[in-house]
C-alpha cells in the first residue's frame, strides 16, 4: 500500500492508497504511531486513493484516535470512497470520527476550533 | 485458483501476505459469476476477515494452509474456507458494542462482526480430521445478479 506524509501548518496529513488489509496495517501502524508518539495532535488521514480497508486498519485508527483525543487533538478523515465509507458506517466509526469530503476542509477544520 | 466443475478452488499458505492473492482470486470468481459489483466489496471484506483470523491465529507454531472454495448454489454465492489449525468458531464471538462512547469502545473485535453483517449466513463446523470449515453465503437473487 501507499503511505504519503505531508504537513500543512500544524496539521499532519497521512494519505493512504491501495489496500489496507492486515498485512499492510503493520506499516500504517508504525507510521501513525510515530506521528502520535512525536506529539502530533492534529492529524488528517486522507483516503482518496484507498480502495480497501479491513478491521485491522480500523483498529489502528481507533487506537490512535483515543490517544490524540486525550491530548485535545483529533484525527479527521477525508475523501472516502463510498464502499470504504460503508465499512466505517457499519462499524459505527462514522460517529467516532469527523469525516470530510475534502482534505482541505478537514485541514481547515482544525483552525476553527 | 483452479476451476473444477462450477467451483473455484484456491489453496494458499495461511500468511498475511497472501490476503491480496485471496482477494484477487475471489474477486475474479465473483466477476465470472456475474455478481452485482455493488455487493462484491462486502463479500471480499468478509472473506478477508476470515482469512486474516486464520493467518494470525490458526497455526501458531507451524506453517499451514487455507483452502478456499466458492460456487453458485441457486441464488446464493457460497464460500467455504477451511484450515487444519487450532479449532476456532467465529460464530461464538459476541458482537462489538457499536454504540459505546470512544473511551469505552474496544479496539478490535470487528472482523467477525463484518463477516456476519456483509454475508447473509455463516456457519461453522469442526472435524478433528478435516479441521475448521467456515461456510458463508450471500444471497444474490435477481437483484444482485449483474448483467454483462
Amino acid at each position: 500500500m501507499e503511505i504519503i506524509e505531508k504537513k500543512i501548518g500544524s496539521v499532519s496529513i497521512v494519505a493512504l492508497g491501495g489496500r489496507l488489509d492486515a498485512y499492510a496495517s503493520n506499516d500504517f501502524e508504525q507510521k501513525l504511531n510515530a506521528l502520535v508518539d512525536a506529539g502530533e495532535a492534529c492529524l488528517v488521514v486522507s483516503l482518496e486513493r484507498l480502495d480497501y480497508i479491513s478491521s485491522s486498519g480500523l483498529r489502528i485508527l481507533l487506537a490512535s484516535l483515543k490517544k490524540v483525543r486525550k491530548r485535545e487533538g483529533d484525527i479527521k478523515l477525508a475523501c472516502m470512497k463510498p464502499h470504504v465509507k460503508e465499512v466505517f458506517d457499519v462499524a459505527g466509526f462514522s460517529q467516532l470520527f469527523s469525516i470530510y469530503d475534502l482534505e482541505d476542509v478537514a485541514v481547515q477544520a482544525f483552525s476553527k476550533k | 485458483m483452479t476451476i473444477k466443475g462450477n467451483k473455484f478452488k484456491l489453496k494458499v499458505e495461511a500468511a498475511l501476505e497472501n490476503l491480496s492473492v485471496i482477494s484477487s482470486a475471489v474477486s475474479e470468481a465473483m466477476k465470472q459469476a456475474k455478481i452485482d459489483a455493488a455487493i462484491i466489496p462486502g463479500i471480499l471484506l468478509a472473506v478477508d476477515e476470515a482469512c486474516t483470523n486464520i493467518a494470525l491465529y490458526a497455526y501458531p507454531e507451524r506453517k499451514g494452509y487455507i483452502r478456499l472454495t466458492c460456487w453458485l448454489n441457486h441464488d446464493d454465492f457460497v464460500i467455504s474456507i477451511e484450515d487444519k489449525g487450532k479449532p476456532f468458531n467465529p460464530c461464538s464471538v459476541p458482537p462489538p458494542e457499536l454504540d459505546a462512547k470512544l473511551d469505552d469502545r474496544k479496539v478490535g473485535g470487528l472482523g467477525i462482526y463484518f463477516m456476519r453483517k456483509f454475508m447473509d449466513e455463516i456457519s461453522y463446523k469442526y472435524d478433528p480430521k478435516t479441521g475448521n470449515q467456515l461456510t458463508m453465503r450471500k444471497h444474490i437473487g435477481t437483484d444482485n445478479r449483474g448483467t454483462e
